[in-house]
């Protein structure tokens, strides 16, 4: 599968009935196959920017090109075949069953009126493969465990066979071992089938394991962006979380420890 | 008598695993309704004197059987189906499962439309259908327009209300114009609660193509009708344009709506009991869901007429009224698990 790249260029984003940017003049390029990870404060624009980067916010100004292209050009079934993105917490109807929830990856291949192909059921068995969910086929999505309902999902949008998928916190409300299945999950998929990736997360030494680059978010902005151990720094989390910390850097192992809580030094 | 329904409920709930169970039990359903509702009346004849005097013009119930009952029962049948299924294309577009044609005042529409018709261009009685079918979509358009407040999503209570008082509006519409027009108007008491009395084949002619149609379309976009049970950023990663994917499948509806309104009035709750019955022993997906509603609404049409007729005999109930006597209560069970 080839490597797709997705860019923001002075991007400007504001939700339905709001009078105020939550993303302002962002610019960012995510490199083709890469794990690019947002980290950020509560309400510092990462789920903005990621509904702004899967063309579900459309830009106040700015433009969002997908592989080059301006996304506002690409129609919405032929983006769903190359792009693919998971809210955070997604309401699934009562009684729906993994399967069917896994088939619904297909939508964007899948003719009115046509039958399931051979193509949609092998993608429809590896997305349930790669999220480890054969057991589960038959069971209701609302039946299942948090980490595993989590799981589900992220087979639906595997299923629509993405170049770049983006994920809005992936691993919230997950204890710590589902938490670290899903994102070792999500980096084989990355590793094996070279999907791009962008991922919002609040645990700084998760972003910084498994990501090529951090994008560091701050009121809306881009505060700075890079490899993990070059961002975050204890100026940064400083600047950004307001907390005073120690960060490690061992065998390319990222340590953070908080200290306590100070205050946001600089106002961007 | 609560746990008592839990646990049949659960017990039901295994059906969703054996789809044909399901499809069978509810076929079988309906062929009994059918023997049912042709058999009794004024005349009784047994479930093996049906076929007989169906098809044998000399049989002493033939005329009975084949000109009175037949199409009565098979416009019942249409109407139920219609209905069911326009319930379950409703319940989807707005993701609640308060939503009916007859609650939110679609059939309203559609019946206000369908008597200004009778009663200004009386002549023109085959356009009834059509006439409706513009009033249901109307109304459809303008519940969505109420209820989705600004970029929010829908709110049940907002749409509820807005159904309500709608409803309101096109009945005493329709009132005023009886009053106004009664040499030409339709009976209108019959007409406000939903009555099959008197249906004939040519009743029938007009329900059965928008039926059709309107069923066989829905069975197309089972798998576009999956995905509009998600939420509105899930389904438009997926690449479904949600809007006018809504807007498609409330029109379609409104079609079945309209056609079960143009013959039988403002027939009730079939859209609101059967696809939550139904969708107990189903699972929410529409490839099944659909079907069943479809077998299970004319089943229910018909056992509710079949009451409706021998309740009081030789007395004639409206059907409408048997149905509301059940579905009220089940709109209240809903209400009360669904809203804290």
């Amino acid at each position: 599968m080839t490597a797709t790249s997705l860019e923001a260029e002075r991007v400007f984003l504001r939700h339905d009935g709001v009078d105020r940017d939550a993303v302002r003049d962002v610019t960012l390029r995510v490199e083709p196959g890469e794990i690019l990870a947002l980290v950020g404060p509560n309400g510092s624009g990462k789920s903005t920017l990621l509904a702004g980067l899967g063309r579900q916010i459309q830009p106040r100004s700015g433009v969002v090109r997908f592989d080059g292209e301006d996304a506002r050009r690409i129609r919405t079934r032929a983006l769903a075949r190359r792009m693919a993105r998971l809210p955070q917490d997604p309401a699934c109807p009562e009684g729906l069953t993994v399967d069917a929830l896994v088939h619904m990856g297909r939508h964007p291949y899948q003719r009115f009126g046509h039958g399931t192909s051979v193509e949609d059921e092998r993608a429809v068995r590896d997305a349930i493969v790669s999220m480890e969910l054969q057991d589960m086929r038959s069971r209701g999505v609302d039946t299942l465990s948090g980490g595993e309902r989590r799981r589900a999902w992220i087979a639906m949008v595997l299923a629509q066979r993405p170049e770049v998928l983006l994920l809005d916190e992936p691993t919230a409300a997950l204890d710590l071992r589902h938490q670290w299945q899903v994102l070792d999950l999500l980096v084989q998929v990355n590793r094996t089938r070279g999907t791009t990736l962008v991922i919002s997360i609040h645990d700084l030494e998760q972003a910084a394991r498994i990501a090529d680059r951090v994008a560091v978010l701050y009121r809306g902005r881009l505060y700075a962006v890079g490899a993990p151990e070059k961002i975050l720094g204890e100026e940064t989390l400083l600047d950004v979380f307001g907390v005073e910390s120690r960060v490690l850097v061992e065998d390319e192992m990222l340590y953070v420890r908080v200290q306590g809580p100070g205050d946001p030094l600089r106002s961007l | 008598m609560k746990r008592w329904v839990a646990r049949l409920r659960i017990q039901l709930q295994r059906l969703r695993d054996h789809p044909r169970w399901s499809a069978s039990l509810l076929l079988a359903l309906l062929v009994v309704s059918f023997f049912v509702s042709v058999g009794s009346g004024a005349v009784e004849v047994g479930p093996l004197d049906i076929p007989r005097a169906l098809l044998q013009e000399e049989h002493p119930d033939h005329t009975v059987v084949a000109d009175v009952r037949m199409p009565r029962v098979a416009a019942g049948a249409a109407v139920g189906a219609a209905l069911a299924v326009a319930g379950v294309l409703l319940q989807t577009v707005v993701r609640n499962p308060l939503a009916d044609p007859g609650i939110l005042g679609v059939s309203a529409g559609a019946g206000l439309a369908a008597v200004a018709t009778l009663i200004f261009a009386p002549d023109r009685a085959a356009w009834v259908p059509f006439f409706a079918f513009l009033g249901a979509l109307t109304t459809v358009g303008l519940l969505l327009a109420l209820s989705w407040s600004r970029g929010a999503t829908l709110s049940a209570l907002r749409l509820v209300l807005s159904g309500v008082a709608v409803q309101a509006i096109f009945i005493a519409a329709m009132a005023l114009l009886t009053f106004a027009f009664a040499e030409r108007a339709p009976a209108f008491a019959a007409f406000l609660v939903g009555s099959l009395n008197g249906l004939g084949w040519q009743d029938f002619a007009l329900l059965a193509p928008p039926t059709l149609i309107g069923l066989a379309a829905a069975q197309a976009a089972a798998r576009p009708l999956d995905v509009m049970l998600l939420d509105d950023a899930t389904a438009g990663g997926l690449g479904m344009s949600v809007k006018p994917a809504r807007l498609a499948a409330s029109s379609l509806s409104a079609l079945l709506a309209a056609a079960a309104v143009s013959v039988a009035g403002l027939v009730g709750f079939v859209g609101l009991v059967v696809p939550n019955a139904v969708r107990v022993i189903s699972g929410p997906e529409h490839s099944r869901l659909l079907v069943r509603a479809a077998l299970g609404g004319a089943s229910l049409v018909l056992l509710a007429d079949t009451v409706a007729r021998t309740l009081i005999a030789p007395l004639e109930l409206p059907v409408g009224a048997i149905l509301a006597l059940i579905g009220g209560p089940t709109f209240l069970g809903i209400l009360w698990k669904k809203l804290p």
